[in-house]
């Protein structure tokens, strides 16, 4: 039989329960929602076909940025850690602590509220909030650094609740050794408690100093990567999560390697991504390049963990489908149930992650960060992850969550079927444009790259290209967020009513046998060659450029 | 639950050894960057690698020179008084063209990047001429990005520091410089040129 762990578990929360992850979901689709149109803008703005104020142009970047960078990623961070912490800690089957939790979201929802507005009232911040350009008044700008705090203090109690939740039948004594997901949830909540403290780090005396209580910034820089690059990487983690229990959800299958295995690689996240912030800091002139070499070698080992869960449920999935008959090289996977909107997601989601994953690699050799950092290659290739890899697969989660809280149907899922593939064109369109772009300088976070008709050739019709992808990945977000929002807004089903199940397959029911898994590492290997040929592309470029660049020398004074 | 250890002999794809070294295979893009001399090979190498620039544009490293910032002010009017040309832009005069000594003492550019312009914006100079850029940025941070035919080349300029840098053109043409770092609601209007000639 498939697992059924997470429907049951879900139905079977207590009613207040349910009541507080549906409101941590509502206003995570309000931060996607507002974050959408607003990266619909920004996208349209560079590609011409809208044109906005310089002023009004930033401000909306701004909103883009920290509604779905911060707030939505926050949001259903705290919803689903919160859900998994309930559903999976054996025993409980409650929060514990709930009132914290709702306390929790006031906070979160308060320090919504501030960024939002602080945003639309001054000079625009983006979502770094770089005291050096705050000019004039100080309070609007103290007021968004407060938005961050509250927001942290809030983020801080859900990874607090989250690991109570998941602690309490311990101390109970009620229950035995904890699952593999239990596992990685208390280490996402403990991540998710990581980067409130580096947040209040970040945020919390650039506020004392606007409000005129501290003194003036001077480390900002690399206090802001710290907690950057925690809040790049715990999203990764979590979307392998979620792949781990959506597959076993949908298909029955578990790890061939062994839950204790799968603890081990989660437990590594917790050792690998901390001392890897350094590749976010190579152009700046205070690291050492023996600092800077060494954070090139440390980058490399970041992203083992990711491919390691990708191979436990890529090969797991082999091997069962394998043993139910499945054959040749790829066509095993047509056991998969595709007619499930949630699998469809996390399908593509793997091959987005594969595509983000290759270009990111580029960005880690220090060599290389003159040609590239700060280009548009940045948002064209991190978009593949965070809108194609983690929104695709947080949205998958809620196509289980949604229905489960509140027993509403998934709203037309063929229809939804199709979107994760909407999206995936458009980010292709948006990712090729945007990389190449970057390849030949585009910066970002500039509306009008003709430099008043001083504009390199191909700058502006790939800027036009971007727009068009936008369009594809707008419009396949759009619908997601309309079917969430009648989804949760629509008046709960009658009680006791079931929600409708989406299509699932039993891949589990035989023993598995002895077969072989090749898709994972043939993948890996491919990703492997990508990375190869756009580090090479990266270094032929520059040796390309007719210009020899050294530091000082011996200029001293 | 049911999982590998069950079965007697699991093939060999689907062995936890098999997949951790799938995992670690990333690493071996070291070799890829060992290749262009990007990192070191062995521990005698290591220093030399990390000294010399091992493509066209050297490492990112960028010299601060602690120049304080009203100094860094003084020295840049100077220098754009000296060298002023009719049309506005600059061009640094070279006093010896010939023996040792301009090989060793490459010529001295001054620019202020600062909301939201350069100044100088256009500068003249000369190819296969080292120059020491030393460009400070005035207000807030800013970028200072030079566009070539292909790619483009990116300085990082912090505020109140001096980024030093001794840059030679090899081609003679018209290159754009713009500004990479977001540095308020002008950002877009920063831009600049040098002139090779
Ligand atoms: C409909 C989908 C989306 C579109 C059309 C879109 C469009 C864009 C564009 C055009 C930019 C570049 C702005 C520039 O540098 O000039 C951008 C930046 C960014 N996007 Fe998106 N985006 C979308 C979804 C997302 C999602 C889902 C996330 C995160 C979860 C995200 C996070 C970001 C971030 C963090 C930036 C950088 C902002 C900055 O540089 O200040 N975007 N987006
Ligand atoms: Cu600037």
């Amino acid at each position: 039989m498939t697992n059924e762990a997470l429907l049951n578990g879900l139905q079977r929360l207590p009613s207040g329960d349910k009541r507080l992850l549906k409101a941590f979901v509502v206003v995570a689709v309000l931060g996607l929602a507002l974050g959408l149109v607003c990266g619909a803008l920004t996208g349209f703005r560079r590609a011409g076909f809208v044109s906005l104020a310089p002023g009004l142009g930033y401000k909306i970047l701004s909103l883009h940025g920290v509604s779905i960078f911060f707030y939505w990623l926050y949001f259903i961070q705290a919803g689903l850690v919160l859900m998994l912490a309930s559903v999976y800690a054996n025993g409980t089957g409650r929060l514990v602590g709930r009132p914290l939790a709702w306390l929790a979201l006031a906070l979160m929802i308060a320090g919504f509220a501030l960024s939002e507005m602080t945003l639309t009232m001054d000079v625009p911040l983006l979502y770094d909030g770089h005291p050096k350009l705050v000019t004039g008044n100080t309070m609007i700008p103290g007021l968004f650094y407060l938005g961050y705090v509250v927001m942290s203090v809030g983020l801080f109690l859900v990874g607090t609740v989250g690991i109570l939740t998941t602690l309490m039948p311990k101390f109970e004594g009620s229950v035995g050794p904890w699952s593999a997901v239990t596992f990685a949830t208390v280490a996402w909540a403990g991540l998710l408690i990581v980067s409130a403290m580096a947040g209040f780090n970040v945020f919390l005396p650039p506020m004392l100093w606007a409000f005129g209580l501290g003194p003036p910034i001077s480390d900002y820089a690399m206090k802001w990567h710290v907690l950057f690059h925690n809040m790049h990487y715990l999203p990764l983690m979590a979307t392998v999560i979620i792949w781990y229990v959506l597959v076993e959800t949908m298909t029955g299958v578990r790890s061939i390697f062994g839950s204790q295995f799968s603890k081990k690689v989660f437990a590594s996240y917790l050792i690998l991504v901390p001392p890897t912030f350094l590749y976010h800091m190579f152009l700046d002139p205070s690291l050492s390049e023996t600092v800077r070499v060494i954070g090139s070698l440390l980058s490399l080992l970041i992203a083992v963990p990711t491919v390691l869960v990708y191979l436990i449920i890529v090969s797991s999935l082999e091997c069962y489908a394998r043993a139910q008959g499945g054959k040749g090289l790829f066509a095993w996977m047509r056991l998969l149930p595709w007619s499930n909107p949630a699998m469809t997601a996390i399908g593509l989601a793997a091959i987005n992650l594969a595509i983000g994953g290759a270009l990111s690699f580029v960005l880690i050799q220090e060599r290389l960060a003159p040609l590239l950092s700060d280009t548009f290659f940045v948002p064209g290739y991190f978009h593949f992850l965070t809108l194609g890899t983690v929104t695709l697969t947080f949205i998958a989660a809620l196509l289980y969550v949604v229905p489960g809280i509140t027993t509403n149907p998934v709203w037309r899922p063929q229809l939804l079927n199709k979107l994760p593939y909407v999206i995936t064109f458009g980010l292709l369109v948006f990712g090729a444009a945007g990389v190449t772009a970057g390849y030949i300088g585009v910066p970002r976070r500039v509306f009008d790259v003709g430099y008043g008709g001083e504009a390199p050739i191909g700058w502006e019709p790939l800027m036009v290209v971007v727009g068009i992808g936008a369009i594809f990945m707008s419009a396949g977000l759009g619908v997601y967020v309309y079917a969430l929002a009648r989804m949760l807004l629509r008046p709960a089903g009658k009680a006791g009513q079931q929600a409708v199940a989406l299509p699932v397959v039993s891949l589990g029911a035989k023993p598995v046998g002895r077969h072989p898994a090749w898709v994972g590492p043939l993948s890996v290997l491919v990703v492997l060659g990508a990375m190869a040929v756009f580090t090479v592309l990266g270094f032929e470029l520059m040796q390309s450029v007719p210009l020899s660049a050294t530091g000082g020398g011996h200029a001293h004074h | 639950m049911r999982d590998n250890s069950e079965i007697k002999r699991p093939h060999p794809t689907t062995r936890r050894g098999f997949i951790v070294l799938c995992g670690f295979a990333v690493v071996s893009l070291y070799g890829l960057w060992a290749s262009y001399g990007a990192v070191p090979t062995s521990l005698g190498t290591a220093k030399r690698a990390m000294q010399t620039p091992a493509t066209g544009m050297g490492s990112a490293q960028d010299m601060d020179s602690h120049i304080p910032v009203e100094e860094f002010r003084r020295r840049a009017r100077a220098f754009v008084d000296a060298n002023s040309l009719p049309d506005g832009s600059v061009k640094p005069a070279i006093a010896d063209r010939s023996g040792a000594a301009y090989i060793s003492e490459p010529v001295e550019v001054y620019v202020m990047a600062r909301q939201y312009s350069y100044w100088p914006a256009v500068l003249r100079l000369g190819a296969n001429i080292p120059y020491r850029f030393r460009i400070m940025a005035m207000d807030t941070d800013h970028g200072a990005s030079i566009k070539f035919k292909g790619a483009a080349y990116m300085i990082r300029v912090r505020a109140g520091h001096a980024v030093e840098k001794v840059l030679v053109f090899k081609e003679p043409g018209e290159y754009p410089i713009y500004c990479t770092v977001y540095c308020g609601v002008g950002h877009d209007l920063m831009k600049g040129r040098i002139i090779v000639e």
